[in-house]
């Protein structure tokens, strides 16, 4: 298992008010080789909590020469110049990868302001983060988006809201689940089953979590090698245009 | 005595939840693939919908099974029979405690009707007694509880719950309560600090299954900043010394 790449679709940097993350991309390195991960996907998190485009320039900047990070454009439709705008000009310098923070900014899926943003993301050709939020989240999510066909990273699951994502799954062929600290048994196996492990890819939301909580879940999981290296990294390259 | 890992908080038994498979051969492939060698099980039924018939199903059940061990659910709400359970049970050789879950029963763990059942258990056993946890009331209705049976082991499950910091603060001064780790939530620093709040001797290991798979609770203490004396203290020495070896 130790030659299974490892890529971690959810990680972050900088400065948090809530104490939880924090640290440098140094520190967030570290905890990569830890845990023998190859790749992080990473927000900044000055770009998700105060200024999205200084931010996002500060990402691009400081992950520019290392080839273990991929950048995570944060947007926030709040601000003409965070929303749609912002989608297109990340794109242009090579983002693949956007994530928005409605529990952080506080407006719902079916904001008008948020329609512009769905236009140049599909528009665009490229993914969007969404994270886990309580029952009927998603459900209100995938229902404002559907006609907009952009590849969709859900974050998630918790075991209470399992069958919402399930169900989400199925009905929409450009949706895929990134688990992040799904712990309940049987995760990784009824999934591969229901959808295949090419929708399922893998994330940590480290430094925040325990990386070997997410990890040890998908490490000794009862599917295939094939499935799992698809799961630990293939899904998220293919996303990212790169290969396995 | 030496033992891997043993797990203080497992169930046995069907949950209204998205697992896959509550079934007794899925739970000792999950405690075996684990390398968990003694796993303190209670039974859902019990906690969920009764009492009597979940802690006999599941005493009867891991009759044959030397790693499994059981404890008895109680609920406040059923004073005697409570006692009559644990009476039933104390003397099996497979006792190893009590479980009580708090918010299924809609009371505080520090109503007359707990305090009823841990006075009458006090006088016969120091076993110790998990707490379901999930919210900070609930973890200071615990905290009164243990300071009046201090001859008396509190197992604070789940950390304390979403608030565990705050619950671990409170607690840390109570030296007859002690922590375990099974959560949706691994936020990074929860175990070392906990370590440094309370005392390695007091942090025990706990996964929740088969709600839970075992290997995330596992993965939050190989990913924590603790050295190999505490990882052992943790996964096996404190439940034993709770035990008497």
């Amino acid at each position: 298992m130790e030659h299974l790449r490892i890529v971690d679709g959810c990680a972050m940097y900088g400065p948090d008010p809530s104490g939880r993350s924090g640290g440098t991309l140094e520190d967030l390195q570290r905890i990569m080789d830890r845990h023998c991960v190859e790749i992080a996907c990473v927000h900044f998190q000055q770009a998700a909590r105060m200024d999205p485009r200084r931010g996002n320039d500060e990402v691009l900047e400081q992950i520019r020469d290392n080839p273990r990070f991929r950048p995570v454009a944060a947007l926030d439709p709040r601000h003409i110049e965070s929303g749609a705008s912002e989608v297109d000009r990340c794109a242009k310098a090579g983002v693949r990868l956007f994530r928005l923070f409605p529990e952080l900014h506080g407006y719902p899926w079916g904001s008008m302001a948020l329609m512009e943003v769905w236009e140049t993301l599909a528009r665009s050709n490229v993914a969007l983060i969404v994270p886990q939020g309580g029952a009927g989240f998603l459900s209100e999510f995938l229902a404002a988006t559907r006609d907009y066909p952009f590849a969709k990273l859900l974050i998630g699951c918790q075991y209470w809201i399992y069958t919402e994502y399930l169900a989400g799954l199925r009905r929409y062929p450009e949706t895929f689940l990134m688990a992040v600290a799904a712990n309940y048994a049987g995760f990784y196996e009824t999934l591969v089953e229901e959808v295949g492990a090419h929708r399922l890819c893998f994330g940590t939301n480290a430094p925040m979590y325990y990386v070997g909580a997410s990890l040890m879940v998908l490490q000794h999981a009862q599917i295939s090698e094939q499935d799992r290296a698809q799961i630990l990294g293939g899904t998220l390259l293919r996303l990212l245009g790169e290969n396995l | 005595m030496t033992l891997r890992r043993i797990d203080v908080h497992a169930h046995y038994g069907h949950w209204p939840f998205a697992s896959t498979d509550h079934s007794f051969p899925a739970l000792l492939a999950m405690v075996h693939e684990a390398g968990i060698d003694q796993c303190w099980l209670s039974s859902a039924k019990a906690i969920t919908a009764d009492l009597v018939e979940g802690n006999r199903e599941l005493f009867e059940r891991i009759e044959s099974h030397p790693e499994l061990a059981g404890q008895v659910v109680i609920n406040p709400h059923f004073v005697r029979e409570s006692i009559e359970e644990i009476n039933k049970y104390v003397n099996h050789p497979q006792f190893v405690g009590l479980k009580t879950h708090p918010t299924y029963c809609a009371e505080s763990c520090d109503s007359r009707g707990y305090r009823e059942i841990f006075d009458a258990y006090s006088r016969i056993s120091d076993k110790p007694i998990l707490v379901h946890c999930f919210l900070l009331g609930e973890a200071q209705a615990l905290i009164r509880m243990a300071a009046d049976f201090l001859s008396l082991p509190f197992i604070m499950a789940h950390l304390g719950g979403a608030e565990w910091k705050a619950a671990v603060e409170s607690a840390a001064d109570i030296s007859n309560i002690y922590f375990e780790p099974a959560c949706s939530l691994p936020l990074a620093d929860k175990i070392a600090y906990a370590v440094r709040c309370a005392g390695p001797e007091r942090f025990l290991f706990g996964t929740d299954l088969t709600l839970l798979d075992p290997w995330f609770s596992i993965g939050m203490v190989e990913s924590s900043q603790i050295n190999e004396e505490t990882k052992h203290l943790i996964y096996s020495g404190n439940a034993l010394r709770l035990l008497g070896h």
